[in-house]
């Protein structure tokens, strides 16, 4: 899927896990949980792609296995061309200062017990970078570079002692101290208010355009995503319902459940409507499916066919994908 | 006539650490079948009114100043023992994450029940059977779901048992503290537009409560801004919305990331809210403002109405 000359960052092609669920004292042998069924995309240098989905859709997953917390069940990963899966000794120390990672919750993915300076410093230290002096003025330069100035009124506090957007700079830091070609965010911004989600966003797109950076954006929120990103990958139940242009595919949804997505969006300038028809609660037709679209149900335009057949993504428009029969005539 | 009013609020925290200025001259008011929303950054006293309505506020609270009238009747002036005779039958709550703190060794169905139950000890059980079955049809659950315990619920349904429970003794005022967080986006759009049914079709008060402004846009028939302890805005949604006048407000708006429109670039506020524990003594927005006049930073901006029914807490508006 790239038609283009450029050379991917990051390529998936087939992914799946599964999570297997053994059976135990207290518990009969499960259903296997699958949680991405053969996922396929590449990210190109330089750009900011965007996995958009609801809970339980796989977006995570795809996060941990890229940065690989996890191992795939099946398919392959490729960094810079090369398997993820395939990095032993040094490659893995290099490939970890390459690829970095932001969580969602700054309250939990900083260490209490250290202060800024110690949870920033770490990755140098684990990199062996210079001499402590050399590690100390990195470490006010990327302070200050991430909007905690001055760095000397920082570099003591505890965690604690940091509102939620600081901390989430302490965790930008941290991630970018080392250089990284990529960083993937999960969620980075979702549990800061709005105010402090506005700054952080700029800021992630300064970096972005200071340091060459190619990132992956996590979210369960298609407006920042859009904001953000240059193309987005819409992802339900482990399967990629959509991929294309930021901009086409929020002006231009193609895929059913895409239109379903944008359509429950509140936005500001959409106000009191009428009363909304009596729905079927939408989360008691999750019914679990073998084969098929995962969308089928739900979807206003599903027909047998749905049922027991998955559409593959197909190019609909220039770049723009959707796994829809509806393209399909 | 309005069914709740909110007069000159002032509630502080005491702790350890001095005195927080939670709530600073609260003043509103909700109609009867009217939905009302309050939108505000954590930490800006919106749950602290809720709270205070439900007469609920933690110990350390202290209400300085003000009134509370729910059709009339001070509810601050009420002892313990009229407050819970009153909660839950004229005024309910569906709190924050409340979804989460159902029961999980009970079936659902007993729990919705019980609250039925605790409210009106001479129902019989035949009666207090049919509410149930009333409560279910007016959230959108399954009947027969009722034998099932929390866990086999998803996230939506859970919520929505919730509220049943919530509108167990027919309440006039409805507060809903973030009633859509941490829901998926369908899921969330459904129970919005449910509750929107239930106002509409019970005459039912409801008091949205919510840090995401474009859920109170599309549930509210009026709408207040706090901003660190005050109430610095307030109006109809539309006066509000196509017309902010404090500039808190215009700056949460241009901090939101639109899917409708160009694709514009977001201009945050600058800077963090103020601690309470010692809130600037002007304007306490005036430290992030874009619009700072000489008696901003000294004193309290005026509560002035500039349209119809639309108020600002601000030195610097003008009509």
């Amino acid at each position: 899927m790239s038609p283009q000359g450029t050379r991917s960052l990051v390529m998936f092609s087939d992914v799946s896990k599964v999570y297997r669920r053994r059976q135990s004292l207290l518990r009969r042998a499960g259903v296997d949980v699958k949680a991405l069924d053969r996922v396929s995309f590449e990210i190109r240098p330089g750009e900011i792609f965007s996995l958009v989905g609801e809970s339980g859709s796989g977006k995570t997953t795809c996060g941990r296995l890229l940065v690989r917390l996890e191992e795939p069940t099946s398919g392959e990963i490729l960094f810079d061309g090369v398997q993820v899966s395939s990095f032993r000794g040094k490659q893995v120390k290099e490939f970890r200062r390459q690829v970095q990672m932001i969580f969602q919750d700054p309250y939990q993915s900083l260490n209490p017990q250290l202060t800024v300076f110690q949870t920033v410093v770490e990755p140098l230290l684990v990199q062996r970078y210079g001499s402590h002096r050399d590690r100390e003025a990195r470490v006010q330069e990327m302070l200050e570079e991430v909007g905690l100035r001055p760095a000397q009124d920082f570099i003591f506090r505890y965690p604690h002692q940091l509102s939620g957007g600081q901390r989430q700079r302490v965790a930008v830091a941290r991630a970018m101290i080392v250089e990284p070609k990529f960083v993937v965010a999960d969620e980075p911004v979702s549990m800061l208010d709005a105010s402090i989600q506005a700054q952080l966003l700029n800021m992630l797109l300064d970096l972005k355009e200071r340091h060459d950076l190619t990132l992956l954006f996590i979210t369960h929120d298609l407006a920042t995503a859009r904001y953000l990103s240059d193309r987005i990958c819409v992802i339900f139940k482990g399967r990629i319902m959509e991929q294309g242009p930021a901009e086409s595919v929020i002006q231009n949804p193609k895929h059913p459940y895409t239109q379903a997505l944008l359509k429950a969006v509140p936005t500001v300038s959409r106000r009191r409507e009428g009363l909304p028809p009596p729905a079927c609660p939408v989360d008691t037709l999750s019914a679990p499916l073998t084969g098929g679209c995962p969308f089928y149900g739900r979807c206003p335009s599903c027909n047998e066919r749905c049922r027991e057949q998955e559409a593959p993504l197909r190019e609909v428009e220039q770049g723009h994908y959707s796994a829809c029969f509806l393209h399909y005539g | 006539m309005s069914l709740l009013r909110l007069e000159d609020l002032t509630v502080h925290y005491l702790t350890a650490r001095g005195s927080v200025h939670a709530l600073e001259k609260v003043s509103m008011e909700l109609g009867p079948a009217e939905a009302l929303g309050l939108v505000g950054e954590s930490g800006c006293g919106k749950t602290t009114v809720a709270m205070a309505i439900m007469g609920l506020l933690a110990p350390n609270a202290r209400v300085l100043e003000g009134r509370i009238l729910l059709e009339g009747q001070d509810l601050l002036a009420l002892d313990t023992e009229a407050m819970r005779a009153l909660r839950w039958k004229k005024v309910a709550m569906v709190f924050q994450a409340a979804m989460n703190a159902l029961n999980p060794v009970h079936r659902v169905g007993e729990q919705i029940l019980e609250a039925i139950l605790t409210h009106d000890g001479q129902m019989t059980p035949q009666a207090a059977a049919r509410r149930l079955e009333e409560l279910c049809a007016m959230v959108g659950l399954e009947p027969a779901r009722m034998r099932d315990y929390p866990h086999q619920f998803s996230g939506g349904m859970r919520q929505r048992a919730v509220i049943a429970m919530a509108l167990s003794c027919n309440p006039s005022l409805l507060i809903a503290d973030e009633p859509t967080t941490a829901l998926d986006v369908m899921v969330a759009d459904q129970i919005l537009g449910q509750l929107r049914r239930l106002q509409v079709e019970m005459s039912l008060s409801i008091l949205y409560i919510s840090h995401d402004i474009s859920v109170i846009a599309r549930s509210c028939d009026r709408m207040g801004v706090m901003y660190a302890g005050q109430l610095v805005e307030f109006g109809f949604t539309d006066q509000v919305l196509e017309n902010p006048l404090h500039p808190y407000t215009q700056g949460l708006m241009r901090s939101y990331p639109q899917i409708q429109g160009p694709r514009r670039k977001l201009e945050p506020i600058p800077g963090e809210p103020p601690n309470l524990l010692d809130p600037p003594k002007g304007c306490r927005f005036c430290p992030r403002c874009r619009d700072n006049g000489r008696s901003c930073p000294s004193e309290r901006p005026p509560w002035r109405e500039f349209d119809d029914g639309h108020f600002a807490l601000c030195h610097r508006v003008h009509a």
